[in-house]
């Protein structure tokens, strides 16, 4: 009793199992491939240094059997003879002797896949021979021949396929008079090379200045009071694939940055309706503050703002080359490229006072900013696979403006740039 | 190309294999496409999870286009294949420590009913999951025993027991199996 139950669940888990399949994720074969490659460098590099060393040998040997060659013919050839006419004419000089090529005729098989391209079946179905007008070269009798000679152009798989206008999901099987094969292998789909990255990223931001208005307060004094104290993005990197090694990333992000500035002087002057205004400058632009109505300020009269807060917020689109560098369950990328940034939000929030009054400004619209601004992101992601279709990711950034943030009617030009370390969710296709 | 799930021929191997010897990529990624679904299946019942069953698949398909070369032509090629992924799954078992970890398996021996018709109630998915949840020692075991078709005493020399411990653990397996077969059962009901 107790053995036939044994024995049925040997049977049930044998049954059930013996043909079952499961599909691997797609990184295992990366990760072959990728260890392939490492080791058939390697092998060429030894195999490159044994090929130095016997070809020194051989040149070496050469070198001392013609000279010693030269030597006795010098020793042999009387004055005024040339010195190789014996050989020259027993041959038939300047008459080019070309030995024949080997020559293989060519039946090009095609596989089709399951969807997509119905083009090449009318032509090219079963074993078709390729007549000569429909490859790309001449002289050629009656089919396709491939030529393993050094003095003729040789026809690669390649050549032949792109003659064939192959498309993504067609294969190309060669086969040669001889039994050979030559096969092009399947190309990778589109979306198998896409991947996306969710992510969220916390920037320790600053700013570099320089004066655009030696009237106006310069650079380093705002510089001292100003500090940012919170800057954070949002965002998506899409990724796409280009080969092995490189990636060129790109997406959407939504940045925002809170600033502070201590306490300081605003003066007046003429805003761009004409009233005059408490003009107070901040590192990202500045902001007309208007007074209490029982004030009428004068151009160049000053008021004290408590401390200031400032917000900019940012979408930015990047555009990123990356190397990758595949290890195991970790993929390292490291990359440089492009950031468009577009202005979407630029506040800024401040009290005034004088000696009898305080007023809170809230909200104040920033000015002088460029409503679009490009920059350089030079960003590194070391992403973790937890699952075959999901990685965990690490992303520190650093991106700076190529140009100021500024208008040229801002009394300083701002540089910003910021420091993030992000962490991301990559999820392949 | 040669597409998944189709029958290879084997002049078409010969020439993968030929392909492989002289380290070309495309007849190496052949091989796999042909053989890592179901060398895949094999990983998953001699590991513990996915990740570790690709780990070891990874291995594998490595340890096979580096020694391709050492394959005659006596036997299958599937067959040979195989047993470097049985050894790259076993290795991975010697390298860990607690490899012989005693089972704890209550005393109340769990039988299955007599009218079974499970095989229409499970998936191999879940038949799968049961193999995994074995400790490793009664995991490797019931693997050899079972879909190798070892006998105790092969079993014991491949892994370095006495036959004895083999057949306790081919017992342990099967008694956890049942236990959780019976569970799945009731769930299922």
């Amino acid at each position: 009793m107790k053995d036939s139950f044994q024995n049925h669940v040997d049977e049930l888990f044998r049954n059930m199992l013996q043909f079952y399949k499961k599909e691997p994720g797609r990184h295992v074969w990366e990760n072959i491939e990728a260890e392939l490659d490492k080791e058939d460098k390697a092998a060429l590099i030894k195999g490159t240094r044994t090929g130095f060393r016997k070809a020194g040998t051989v040149l070496i040997l050469f070198f001392f059997l013609g000279s010693m060659l030269l030597y006795y013919r010098i020793q042999l050839v009387l004055p005024g003879q040339p010195i190789i006419s014996s050989d020259l004419s027993k041959s038939e000089a300047g008459r080019i002797t070309q030995r024949p090529a080997k020559a293989y005729s060519v039946s090009p098989t095609f596989n089709e896949s399951k969807s997509k391209n119905a083009m090449l079946t009318p032509v090219l179905q079963g074993n078709t021979e390729i007549t000569a007008p429909d490859l790309p070269f001449s002289n050629v009798d009656n089919s396709a021949m491939l030529f393993h000679n050094d003095f003729i152009p040789t026809v690669t798989a390649d050549r032949i396929a792109q003659t064939f206008k192959m498309t993504e999901n067609s294969s190309l099987k060669i086969k040669l008079s001889d039994g050979q094969h030559i096969i092009r292998p399947q190309q990778t789909k589109f979306m198998d090379r896409l991947s996306i990255t969710p992510y969220f990223s916390k920037e320790f931001a600053g700013y570099n200045f320089a004066d655009n208005d030696m009237t106006a307060p310069n650079g380093k004094e705002v510089e001292r009071a100003e500090r940012n104290i919170f800057s954070a993005s949002v965002g998506m990197y899409i990724n796409y694939k280009i080969n092995k090694k490189w990636m060129l990333q790109t997406g959407i992000s939504y940045s925002w940055s809170r600033s502070i500035m201590d306490s300081s002087q605003s003066y007046a002057e003429k805003n761009t309706a004409g009233y005059i205004a408490f003009k107070l400058n901040t590192a990202s632009g500045f902001s007309f503050l208007n007074p209490p109505s029982f004030i009428v300020p004068m151009v160049g009269d000053s008021m004290a703002t408590a401390k200031t807060h400032n917000e900019l917020h940012y979408v930015t689109v990047p555009l990123v080359l990356s190397y990758r560098f595949p290890f195991r369950r970790f993929t390292f990328l490291a990359g440089a490229g492009m950031t468009f940034n577009v202005l979407a939000h630029a506040t800024l929030e401040t009290d005034i006072y004088g000696a009898n009054f305080k007023q809170n400004e809230s909200e104040i619209p920033l000015r002088g900013l460029k409503k679009i601004n490009f920059g350089l992101l030079v960003k590194a992601e070391i992403q973790y696979r937890v699952t075959s279709k999901m990685a965990v990711s690490l992303i520190p950034s650093f991106k700076n403006t190529l140009g100021p943030i500024n208008m040229n009617n801002s009394s300083l030009q701002a540089y910003p740039y910021n420091f993030g370390i992000g962490a991301g969710i990559a999820y392949l296709f | 190309m040669i597409l998944k799930g189709q029958s290879i021929v084997n002049t078409d191997l010969k020439r993968l294999i030929a392909g492989c010897l002289a380290s070309d990529r495309s007849c190496q990624k052949e091989i796999y496409s042909l053989y890592s679904p179901g060398m895949m299946s094999l990983c998953m019942r001699y590991t513990k999870d996915r990740q570790e069953a690709e780990e070891v698949l990874q291995d594998g398909f490595l340890q096979m286009y580096r020694c391709i070369q050492q394959f005659r032509n006596t036997g299958t090629f599937e067959g040979w294949f195989r047993k470097i992924m049985i050894n790259c799954a076993l290795q991975k078992y010697r390298r860990k420590s607690d490899r012989f970890s005693k089972v704890a398996i209550s005393e109340e021996l769990y039988y299955l009913p007599s009218d079974l018709s499970v095989s229409n109630q499970l998936q191999e998915k879940e038949l799968i999951r049961l193999i995994q949840s074995l400790p490793p020692a009664c995991r490797l075991v019931f693997n050899l025993y079972v879909f190798e078709g070892l006998k105790h005493r092969e079993i014991a020399q491949l892994l370095e027991i006495s036959e004895g411990t083999s057949k306790s653990n081919l017992f342990d397996a099967r008694t956890i199996l049942k236990k959780q077969l019976r569970r799945d059962l009731k769930i299922a009901k």
